[in-house]
């Protein structure tokens, strides 16, 4: 599985793609949405973890810019925002089962990626 | 609406935007403590099973830590700062002091916005006598309303100065500062009034200047007509 991970937080993304690494998932990062269609530019992957709120590109935005270049890539969106009525708006725009609140259980990210990459060779 | 009604709404605002935004800010704290302590588990369990263990390694582990911890330290410590400073009508302080304050409320407000925002550090301190809260919120709607009409990415420097008898603060260093007819806003005047204070653009820059020393207790979310 090949996953690319953005989000604003350096440490928060690079010790992320770290612990994915570890668990033999190769993963690359950026903290700009800039930075990661340069990424993408060159190389296809499976997924992409998103933050939804970050300066410039914003993860919702920065989907349809990947998904123009990789209509085959996968979802997941993080969001920082606590308040139960945030999480739903992002999660009606994002699909609900695609969006998980920071600070996230690292087998559970898994386990999504896992569930949105079999549901991917299904449909 | 009258003026009492307006200016309790807009403190309101301020106070959730601002509490919100700090909570995103701390919560992103606590994610990164998480994912470094979950970091520090899997070196572990891998050495468990054989993977030899690099102490230089967890030594960096808990550097990073304590930086996260000194860092949600700060913002705790600004929010409560904020928190306290509606705590009496009228309060003396470092018109430097309380502008930093404000911007390090701001910076995750500021820095989505695509936009730096920061405080001369050098020059004398300017004392003022004033309602730190209200004065805040109308720092912060001058803020907003330069980054609203501005174009980003840009920056904005916020200068504290004595100017005669009164205080001032420069909003300057801008690509370009709006002059629109919407100047000044709705709020920014109800706010203006409410601590004595004049706004204006002039050469570029905008002005707040303030009274040393209110004449008068501003009547919070009272009427000042």
């Amino acid at each position: 599985m090949r996953v690319l991970l953005v989000d604003d937080e350096t440490e928060f993304v690079s010790t992320l793609a770290e612990r994915l690494d570890l668990r033999g998932i190769e993963a690359e990062w950026a903290t700009t949405g800039a930075d990661a269609l340069r990424i993408a530019e060159s190389k296809e992957f499976d997924l992409a973890v998103l933050d939804v709120k970050m300066p410039e590109t914003g993860g919702l935005k920065l989907k349809e810019k990947l998904q123009e270049k990789w209509p085959k890539m996968r979802f997941i969106f993080l969001t920082g925002y606590g308040s139960e009525s945030d999480f739903h708006a992002i999660a009606c725009q994002a699909g609900e089962e695609f969006c998980l609140v920071k600070p996230v259980d690292i087998e559970i990210l898994i386990e999504r990626m896992d569930h949105l990459l079999e549901r991917g060779k299904q449909g | 609406m009258s003026d009492r009604i307006a200016a309790a709404e807009d403190g309101i605002r301020f106070f959730g935007r601002v509490t919100a935004s700090l909570s995103h800010e701390i919560n992103n704290v606590l994610a990164i403590i998480y994912e470094n302590s979950g970091l520090v588990e899997d070196l572990l369990l891998a050495a468990e099973k054989g993977r030899p263990l690099d102490s230089s390694r967890l030594k960096e582990l808990a550097g990073r830590l304590k930086a996260q911890v000194r860092r949600g330290k700060e913002i705790v410590e600004n929010m409560n700062r904020f928190a306290h400073s509606i705590d009496e009508p009228v309060n003396s302080l470092d018109l430097r002091d309380l502008l930093t304050l404000t911007v390090s409320l701001a910076r995750r407000i500021v820095s989505m916005k695509e936009f730096e925002v920061e405080v001369e550090k050098v020059g004398k301190a300017v004392h003022v006598r004033t309602d730190p809260f209200l004065l805040q919120n109308l720092v912060w709607l001058c803020l907003d309303f330069l980054m609203e009409a501005g174009s980003s990415p840009d920056s904005i420097r916020l200068i504290p100065e004595e100017a005669g008898d009164e205080a001032r603060i420069r909003f300057t260093g801008m690509k370009s500062v709006p002059s629109g007819a919407d100047f000044p806003t709705q709020e920014q005047e109800i706010l203006s009034k409410a601590v004595g204070a004049r706004l204006s653009i002039i050469g570029g820059e905008m002005l707040l200047s303030i009274p040393q020393d209110v004449a008068v207790p501003p009547q919070r979310y009272k009427d000042t007509k």
